[in-house]
């Protein structure tokens, strides 16, 4: 028995086989299967070397509920335990397990060691159970033994009364198991099985109880009995019987029943007169008729007062030829089958040798035969062979010359009858030769026993005649008869059996002679007639003329170096071949047809085709009549096509190829011999149709074409192929490929389909591989475009209408730009990180490929709803902007998409394709960094000249409704300032307006100090919830930023800085700030004048890293300039104001008297204070000598009117209204565009005086 | 195994030394088999199956993940997935599906330290 040192792992998960395997590989042999079905595939094939199943109960195909019920059903589960391992932690289900004949259950997660150990537990204690049962059995055994001992010591106490010692009885037992050992396999018509001969055996201990009954005098009579004392005695069998059918409180029946039949019978013969009842054939039970026979043999074995114990061969002839009763013909033959054995159990089993065991039953009938050939139709054939001894009606003698047994079979006239002698062979036959043949006869016909023999033998002969007379009784003379003695050739060489078969040789007298053909013309035929004698060595009398001449020999040279024995002419190699087939083919007929190879003289080999027929010769022996054919050409063609075939044959062994032959007709069908050794288990052969689709070694997907392959060549399809996957030993799917071809006969119907299956599974593995690469795009292992396209029209012709899909287009952004700023390596990087990431965030069944350089297009089957997609979708961008973020790039690397639905958008590749393209060349006109998905109602193939867009394609946490036209807003902006007097308001008014709109946290200005040293916040709008920061930010000092120039780095030519992720901000100090004030992202856009950067327009976001689209930001930016426009110009304004006032502090604090008049009408364009003070009514307007003078004309010394010498040098003058001297200097201005003068007199009134 | 990836593994959740001891001792195929698992589709399946209302499906993937999360040592994933589990048996498959999202959490936080420290 093997081993059982397997373990069986059942579960589809992977981890767990790889956790148990790690668990038990060290202890014990692993299989593994992945579902219900595949496990009992192998428990079928390796059930006695398995010592346990860990089984899952949670699989597909066939899950572990079902696997216990199969297993149940089969009755392995005594001798299999099955474990389940399962995370199913319900009562239910435990109880159900249990129930369907777990031996225990584990949880998930478990703990390696308490597996191992439940494990073993289990597997020792099935070990010891099955072990229990081997001891159980044999306690059983034992039991029975000592029964028999019992009955035979009771026996043995019978059989001490009489004079014959307890051995018999063992003998007895001895013989009657050999015996029917023998019976059971000859005539299996009597059902009889070990346990049926070892009851027989031992019930036969009891044959003779019934002598217990019998008197002394009469049991232990010296010498033979009377009639009257051998009537008495017979009854013994009667008082046996009735002796035990009084032990019916006997536990068993069975046993009582033969023993009872035994007792009973065991005198009956076969043709009816024995006793008690006279039962004829085979009424009598078979065990009492084998009792019979043993008991026979042992009488005649041991020694009798009256006689000493004769031999076994003489025993045996006696007991064959009828001498103590006849018995059942197949009976005999198996006892002759037996001879050896009792012969040799007589001897060890003798009376006087003691043997301390008595049950040595072992004594079986494996003793050797003599080699004799089963026929396994004994039966029939020794029928048919009775049949034709009837017919042939002669008297036939089997002898066995070597053993002297013989046997006369079969008796044709009592004329015969003295060849029934006792004792040997040799005896018998002399003595019939005596008495029945004609003297003159006689020592022809003893013949047989001496020389005859030996000739016979050694010289090989197979069949020899004689004829000699017979005294007939009934015609009271002597008769013709042919004795003929035939070889029984069995092929073993040392036997010689034979058969002498006497025949009535009066009627017909064909012995005439045969005509030993010597035509010359037949002679000429190459090689000729050739006879020889039909002995061992093919005698010739003399060679064939031409055949010597063919062979290069003369005649003396053939007959002194063959000794004109034709054997010797043919090639060594060939010869016994020739013999043998000679033989056989005549055992079946009188012709014979061979080929062997003749060496001539010259050492050359040549090819005969020998064509005989056997006659009887004149001296009785049987002769061949050979015609000779040389075929040396067309043999070696021949050699040469065997010789291809063995090629062929061995080459096809050497493959992996099966050959199978499936007759269509009796639905059987044949495999070449490498199938077991291929797969491990054997094929189905008989009813192929029905079988082959009912077992799970077809991978079930592939069975439907399988049985159209069966079902089209029994329909007469000529050739088929096809691949499909077959389970091998460990219940892995191998592809193979079956070619098939029909044969057909006359009416031209299939009878026959041949063909090849060929494991093509490494073939087709490479296949795979090969297209799969030949679909993939090299860098990314993604599909390529014709692949992927491929895949989604395939999909499309199977859709089940309802199913909704997707299909996406992926453009990565600037992705021209990171290629010529980082190089292509790092491009490689990024496209294949994208594709990861991909590949990741979609499922199995999307199909993803690369279409372009930066360009992917994913398709996504069986998708439910639309928000599903887009979830999946905002992941895949906001997946890509965070790939890089530990590298700060230029050109923020992000990517952006363009969706299409089915059926809503299209149904068929191309219409989807160009929609979910205008989608995503949508999103790229957002901006970028965005998705999109394709609106028929807004989109259309002009979009992009102008059209407005109504999807929203920013971030979700707006959600918000759709932006409005960012026109609109500017619009609004600039009229707002436009309008305003209140400049700061308005300014005020937009930063909310945007700040709202966009949904910032903060919406500020920023503006530099005159000297460009520090900046300050001047206008702030914040959003609910957010801190105010202006006060912060009052006068901050470029230094602290890192200096000017460093920050006005950040803005870009478009004078726009933006920063989407404060946390990728190198600046520091920057940084530093904004973070403080909890900014995540910014956006800020200069004010700009002709003396350069003045301040910026900015906008935070505190809540999270915003990302502007293009138009956003253009927005912002236009804004952020008009802003800046007006301000800058009421900057200017200011300044300008200031300027004015500063020059007018100036003026008025002067200690002289200024003012403007203008050259033409004298009037007053400006006055000091002082001035004013001087003169009330001076004022702008009013003329400057009323005014100032009260004059009502110019002054006749008006320094106004003359040259402009004397207005430069300052003219003094006396003002009689104010009483004041004032030194004029009057210079030539333009004041406010027009020619004017200005005035300054100083005060020298003190300087007069 | 580095500080550093114990730390990731540990923060979201994973015994880490049961689960070693689980594979005999064996880290390499621990770790193998980890990378292994956020590539598992049965989070999808059971994702779909929720929102199509499949309980049948629900049911079984959630019970394959309950597996696999106890045998890797995914405290957090199996807890919820238990749950499932026991709900869809319960026939409460509207509870049932009401956990996905913390098992979707759970399920992102494993994987995200996994792909970060392997």
């Amino acid at each position: 028995m093997e081993k059982r040192d397997t373990l069986l792992l059942v579960d589809d998960v992977e981890v767990n086989r790889a956790i148990l395997r790690g668990i038990f590989e060290r202890e014990y042999n692993l299989l593994e299967a992945e579902n219900g079905d595949q496990a009992l595939v192998l428990i079928e094939q390796y059930h006695d070397r398995i010592a346990a199943i860990l089984l899952d109960l949670v699989m597909p195909v066939r899950d572990g509920y079902q696997v216990l019920e199969a297993l149940g059903r089969r009755g392995l589960l005594s001798e299999l335990p099955v474990i389940v391992i399962t995370a199913e932690d319900s009562a239910a289900s435990e109880v159900r397990a249990f129930d369907l004949g777990a031996s225990d259950i584990i949880m998930k997660p478990f703990e390696p060691h308490v597996v191992r150990r439940r494990v073993q537990n289990v597997v020792e204690l099935n070990l010891h159970k099955l072990g229990q049962q081997e001891r159980i059995e044999e306690q059983a055994a034992k039991l029975r033994e000592s029964n028999a001992v019992m009955v035979d010591a009771l026996s043995s106490i019978i059989e001490y009364r009489s004079v014959e010692t307890g051995q018999h009885i063992q003998r007895i037992r001895m013989f009657t198991r050999v015996l029917l050992e023998e019976v059971a396999r000859c005539c299996p018509e009597y059902g009889l099985d070990v346990r049926r001969i070892d009851m027989i055996s031992s019930a036969s201990s009891m044959h003779d109880i019934g002598k217990i009954a019998i008197p002394d005098a009469i049991l232990n009579k010296p010498g033979r009995l009377t009639d009257e004392e051998f009537e008495i005695m017979k009854t013994h069998s009667q008082r046996g019987c009735e002796m035990l059918a009084n032990l019916d409180r006997m536990g068993d029946q069975e046993y009582l029943q033969y023993a009872y039949n035994i007792c009973r019978y065991h005198h009956e013969r076969w043709d009816g007169r024995g006793y008690p009842d006279g039962l004829k054939g085979d009424a009598i039970p078979v065990c009492a008729q084998v009792v019979g026979v043993a008991d026979c043999y042992d009488a005649l074995t041991t020694d009798r007062v009256y006689r000493g114990a004769l031999s076994p061969e003489q025993a045996f002839n006696m007991i064959l030829n009828g001498e103590c009763g006849s018995f059942s013909p197949r009976l005999l033959e198996c006892f002759k089958s037996v001879q050896g054995a009792f012969a040799k159990l007589s001897q060890e089993y003798a009376d006087g040798t003691r043997r301390t065991h008595p049950a040595a039953m072992q004594l079986s009938a494996a003793e050797p035969s003599f080699g004799e050939g089963e026929l396994d139709s004994l039966q029939l054939s020794q029928m048919k062979y009775f049949t034709l001894l009837r017919y042939a009606d002669a008297t036939v003698m089997e002898a066995d010359l070597t053993t002297g047994l013989y046997h006369l079979v079969y008796l044709a006239s009592s004329d015969f009858e003295l060849l029934r002698g006792s004792g040997r062979f040799e005896e018998a036959f002399r003595g019939f030769v005596e008495n029945a043949v004609h003297p003159d006869d006689r020592a022809l016909a003893l013949q047989l026993l001496g020389e005859y023999l030996d000739e016979f033998f050694n010289e090989g002969l197979m069949r020899r005649s004689r004829t000699y007379r017979v005294f007939s009784h009934a015609t009271q003379a002597y008769r013709r008869c042919e004795a003929t003695m035939l070889r029984v050739d069995t092929g073993h060489p040392r036997q010689r059996k034979v058969l002498i078969i006497w025949k009535d040789a009066d009627a017909a007298d064909d012995a005439a002679a045969p005509k030993l053909a010597d035509n010359a013309a037949l002679g000429a035929l190459l090689g000729g007639v050739q006879v020889c004698r039909n002995d061992q060595w093919f005698t010739m009398q003399k060679i064939n003329g031409s055949l010597g001449a063919l062979l290069g020999y003369s005649e003396d040279e053939v007959r002194e170096k063959f000794h004109n024995r034709y054997l010797e002419l043919i090639y060594p190699p060939d010869r016994d071949d020739a013999l043998r087939q000679t033989r056989q083919q005549l055992q079946a007929g009188d012709a014979v047809e061979l080929e062997y190879r003749l060496l001539t003289k010259d050492g050359r080999l040549i090819w005969m085709l020998d064509k005989g027929l056997r006659k009887m010769g004149p001296d009785g022996s049987e002769y061949l009549i050979l015609v000779l054919m040389d075929i040396t050409q067309s043999k070696q063609a021949q050699e040469e096509l065997r010789r291809t075939i063995e090629r062929h044959k061995l080459i096809m062994e050497q493959s992996n190829d099966i050959i199978f032959e499936w007759d269509i007709e009796r639905d059987e069908v044949l495999y070449s011999a490498n199938w077991e050794k291929k797969f491990g288990y054997e094929p189905i052969r008989e009813h192929a149709s029905v079988r082959i689709p009912q077992v799970s070694h077809i991978h079930p997907e592939d069975l439907p074409q399988f049985n159209r392959l069966m079902r089209d060549m029994a329909g007469g399809v000529p050739y088929e192929e096809i691949e499909f996957r077959v389970a091998d030993a460990a219940g892995r799917y191998r592809w193979s490929k079956i070619r098939a071809a029909a044969q057909f006969n006359e009416t031209g119907l299939p009878y026959k389909a041949v063909g090849v299956i060929a494991d093509i599974d490494e073939e087709r593995r490479a296949t795979e591989a090969l297209r799969e690469r030949a679909e993939r795009d090299e860098l990314t292992q993604l599909y390529n475009k014709s692949a992927g396209r491929g895949l989604i029209e395939d999909y499309f012709a199977k859709r089940p209408a309802q199913e909704g899909a997707a299909l996406l287009i992926v453009d990565l952004d600037n992705f021209k730009q990171i290629n010529d700023t980082y190089g292509h390596l790092f491009g490689d990087v990024v496209l294949r990180e994208f594709s990861s990431e991909l590949r990741r965030l979609f499922r199995g069944e999307d199909i993803l490929s690369r279409i372009g350089g930066d360009e992917f297009l994913i398709f996504m089957r069986g998708v439910p709803n639309a928000e599903a997609v887009e979830r999946r979708v905002e992941r895949v961008v906001e997946s890509f902007r965070q790939m890089f973020r530990h590298d700060v790039l230029r050109g923020n690397p992000s990517c952006s998409i363009g969706i299409a639905f089915c059926p809503g958008d299209g149904q068929d590749f191309e219409t989807l394709f160009r929609h979910a393209d205008i989608a995503l060349y949508g999103a790229k006109s957002r901006g970028k960094n965005c998705w999109l998905r394709f609106d028929a109602a807004t989109m259309d193939d002009s979009f992009g000249l102008g059209a407005q867009q109504m999807v929203a394609s920013t971030r979700i946490e707006s959600g918000e409704a759709p932006d409005s036209a960012a026109q609109g807003l500017v619009e609004q902006a600039f009229r707002e300032l436009q309008r305003t007097d209140d400049l700061e308001a308005a300014v005020q008014a937009i930063l909310e307006m945007i700040g709202r709109r966009f949904g910032v946290s903060r919406a500020y200005v920023v503006e530099d100090s005159r000297d460009g040293r520090c900046t300050t916040n001047t206008f702030e709008w914040c959003n609910d919830g957010i801190r105010s920061q202006k006060p912060m930010l009052q006068q901050v000092e470029y230094e602290t930023l890192g200096g000017r120039k460093a920050y006005l780095s950040l803005f870009n030519e478009e004078g726009v800085f933006y920063c989407p992720d404060l946390q990728l901000l190198d600046r520091e100090e920057i940084r530093d700030l904004l973070t403080r004030q909890d900014i995540k992202s910014t956006l800020q856009c200069a004010i700009r004048d002709e003396s350069g950067f003045r301040g910026f327009v900015g906008f935070d976001d505190c809540v999270i890293r915003r990302i502007w689209t293009r138009d956003q930001i253009e927005t912002l930016t236009f804004t952020a300039r008009l802003i800046s426009l007006f301000l800058l110009k009421r900057r200017a304004q200011e300044e300008a104001e200031r300027a004015a006032g500063n020059l007018r502090t100036v003026l008025d604090h002067q200690n002289a008297w200024v003012y403007v008049v203008d050259q033409g009408s004298w009037k007053l364009r400006y006055v000091n204070r002082k001035t004013r003070r001087l003169a009330p009514e001076a004022r702008a307007g009013a003329v400057c000598y009323r005014a100032l003078f009260g004059r009502s004309a110019p002054c006749e010394h008006c320094p106004l009117g003359g040259e402009e010498q004397a207005a430069a040098r300052g003219t003094e003058m006396y003002n009689a209204r104010l009483g004041v001297w004032a030194l004029v200097n009057a210079a030539a201005v333009q004041w406010e565009g027009t020619p004017c003068h200005l005035l300054t007199c100083q005060d020298i009134t003190d300087y007069k005086k | 195994m580095s500080e550093m990836q114990r730390e990731k593994l540990e923060s979201a959740g994973m015994e880490i030394d049961r689960t070693i001891e689980r594979f005999s001792g064996n880290e390499a195929l621990y770790f193998k088999f980890l990378k292994k698992f956020p590539g598992d589709e049965n989070m999808e399946q059971l994702t779909r199956a929720v929102e199509e209302g499949d309980s049948e499906t629900a049911l079984r993937a959630a019970h394959t993940l309950k597996g696999l999360s106890a045998n890797l040592g995914m405290k957090e994933l199996y807890e919820i997935s238990s749950r499932m589990v026991r709900l869809y048996r319960e026939q409460q498959p509207q509870e049932a599906g009401s956990q996905l999202a913390a098992l979707r959490d759970a399920y992102a936080k494993v994987c995200g330290a996994i792909t970060e420290c392997l």
